[in-house]
């Protein structure tokens, strides 16, 4: 064994080098990256932050109000800190909670059911249809999306009606299909990942499609992972939307109702359950809040790791 | 020569309707159905009894909507003025918003987080809640509670109020809360446009940066070159969006008065006809607003 190859032996792999990905966009743009870094994310941070106090505004005061004593509520000019907070307003709201006619968590299920229901269904069915109007080249598929836009726009209040007939003909009054069908088939997600999955290269399908890949395939293992990012926002979008829907237009039983219908009975009526209303204000995001939080971990650059190089 | 099977056009086409098919059954019951009961409202007078009849009265009612009634006209011209004002501001906040955001800094989370509370806080339920006291109490409490209310502290209402018994005129105290009501309006408003803007930046493919950095582009030339291009069918999602979203937003002027007509008054025929005329106006607002983005609009491919 020559001294070389010992010393080969001996000598620590070398590690290859990071390949650092550079996706920074340089917004002040003084060009050498070092010289600006400092100063531009100084800059950035200070702009973002009161951006951010304007966003973050609104649920310092939603917070603030559900500490306050009832009588504080009614200061004159009303002040944004509570003087004295107390966790009164969310023990009436509860001890209010257990003298509901149908349990608290079956109106808590209801929701959660029916939000879940309704967002991955409308998921589901809306990227289905999104990836035949993004990426296929068939006779009529203009039609279909500018049909697509017209449905975005069209007034809630002639919908009511319509809808309100089409699900008591198809027998859907008074059950959970009221709430969950109508809501899969909004066109808004729609539309968010039709114009989302036009921006996704043609030449992947292409590969696709020579290696062998079904349709199914296709939009399953590839448009799907590609579109993440915009199915996730949708989701977040839906959710949102789907989470804080009364459903009373088309349910009757109590025990089919959701938990905005609930708790806007509990704390309506008279002023003593002012406060009530301020927790419930609270507790009601919580949900859409863990949602969103789960969802933005999972949003990943996905272009990043699409795999084509020109 | 025997052909076997489809062609591939055929092909195509037939698994371009498989994946279609379940969204055209919802779109025909929740958009063809109201659709056409609508236009048949329209050209007709509703009488609400058990059920409702229909006796066809031509153009009566867009006659109505246009000439007769005297609150359509103002409402929609606020309405209109409120889009062009507010949908640039929204889409030039939120893409601002949206860039900041792409830099992976720590707590990145966090600020998205935070920017998108508003839309959280903006809904119908905490709107609905402030509603319920509203109609129980008196007039004169009513402007304490909306101060109170979740909703109302978006709004400066209680400001102007205050600034108003300090003693100052009206034009001055509107001249000072009209900039903060906006900044409310356009930041609850603009909450889901950050994350729309925000997937689409994601999508960018690094290497068109790192291809950029090497032939030497600073960031300036890098964001108008790369970014802005290739978030091109973005904007357009988020331009079409912000404009329905400010028209069909339930507390705007028209859509108010569209639901008083047909849920309060029972006139469905009217309000099916001022409903159609908005509409058409939409549609064509759209189409050329549409028109002008797509044309610029760049798709990688």
């Amino acid at each position: 064994m020559s001294v070389k190859q010992l010393a080969a032996r001996f000598r620590l792999p070398r590690k290859e080098k990071k390949q650092r990905v550079h996706r920074r966009v340089d917004l002040i743009g003084t060009g050498s990256r070092r010289n600006r870094k400092a100063y531009g994310d100084v800059m950035m941070l200070v702009l973002i932050g009161i951006m951010a106090a304007f966003s973050f505004f609104p649920l310092l005061m939603a917070v603030n109000m559900s500490l306050k004593p009832i009588h504080e509520l009614f200061y004159y000019p009303p002040k944004i800190f509570a003087e004295n907070p107390t966790l009164d307003n969310f023990r009436m709201l509860f001890s209010l909670m257990q003298n509901t006619r149908v349990s608290f968590f079956r109106y808590a299920f209801n929701t959660l059911f029916i939000s879940i229901g309704a967002t991955l269904g409308h998921v589901f069915l809306a990227s289905m249809a999104a990836y035949p109007l993004a990426k296929m080249k068939i006779p009529g598929i203009k039609t279909l999306n500018q049909m697509v836009m017209l449905s975005l726009m069209f007034v809630p209040a002639v919908t009511d009606v319509a809808n309100y007939l089409t699900v008591s003909w198809l027998g859907w009054l008074d059950t959970y299909w009221a709430c969950i069908v109508p809501a899969m088939g909004a066109s808004l997600g729609l539309f968010i990942m039709r114009n989302y999955m036009t921006t996704i290269p043609d030449t992947l399908l292409e590969a696709a499609t020579i290696d062998g890949c079904s349709n199914y395939g296709i939009y399953w293992k590839i448009i799907m992972p590609m579109a993440r990012p915009a199915w996730l926002t949708v989701t977040i979008l839906m959710f949102q939307q789907v989470w804080n829907m009364d459903n009373t237009n088309y349910v009757y039983s109590e025990a089919l109702k959701t938990l905005p219908y609930a708790l806007s009975q509990i704390t309506s009526g008279a002023l003593v359950r002012m406060g009530a209303a301020q927790a419930v204000g609270v507790l009601m995001m919580i949900v859409p809040a863990v949602v969103f939080l789960v969802n933005q971990t999972k949003i990943i650059d996905t272009m990043a790791s699409s795999g084509i190089k020109e | 020569m025997k052909r076997k099977g489809l062609t591939l056009q055929r092909k195509r086409s037939m698994w371009a309707y498989i994946f279609l098919s379940p969204w055209l059954l919802g779109v025909i019951a929740v958009f063809a159905f109201p659709m056409i009961l609508s236009i048949s409202f329209a050209f007709s007078n509703v009488t609400v009894d058990n059920g409702y009849s229909l006796s066809f009265v031509g153009f009566e009612n867009f006659r109505t909507a246009l000439f007769v009634d005297q609150n359509f006209l103002q409402h929609f011209a606020a309405t209109m003025g409120d889009m062009l004002y507010n949908v640039p501001i929204i889409l030039v906040y939120s893409f601002l918003v949206a860039v900041l955001l792409k830099e992976n800094f720590k707590g990145v989370t966090v600020f998205k987080f935070i920017f998108f509370l508003p839309v959280i806080l903006s809904s119908d339920l905490f709107t609905s809640l402030l509603n319920n006291f509203g109609s129980t109490s008196s007039s004169s409490l009513d402007a304490v509670m909306s101060g109170a209310g979740s909703t109302g502290m978006l709004e400066s209402l209680n400001l102007s109020k205050y600034l108003t018994d300090l003693g100052l005129g009206k034009e001055l105290v509107e001249l000072l809360t009209g900039p903060v009501d906006k900044v409310y309006e356009i930041v609850t408003c603009s909450g889901i446009q950050i994350f729309i803007f925000l997937a689409g930046i994601n999508s960018v493919p690094p290497t068109l940066y790192e291809a950029a950095h090497v032939e030497g582009a600073n960031g300036w030339e890098k964001f108008w070159k790369i970014t802005f291009p290739m978030v091109m069918p973005m904007i357009l999602v988020n331009v079409v969006y912000s404009i329905v979203d400010t028209f069909m937003s339930k507390t705007n002027l028209v859509m108010e008065y569209v639901y008083e007509l047909s849920f309060k008054n029972f006139n469905f025929g009217l309000s099916s006809a001022i409903c159609w005329i908005y509409f058409v106006v939409i549609a064509v607002i759209l189409a050329i607003v549409f028109g002008i983005i797509s044309k610029r609009t760049f798709y990688y491919t």
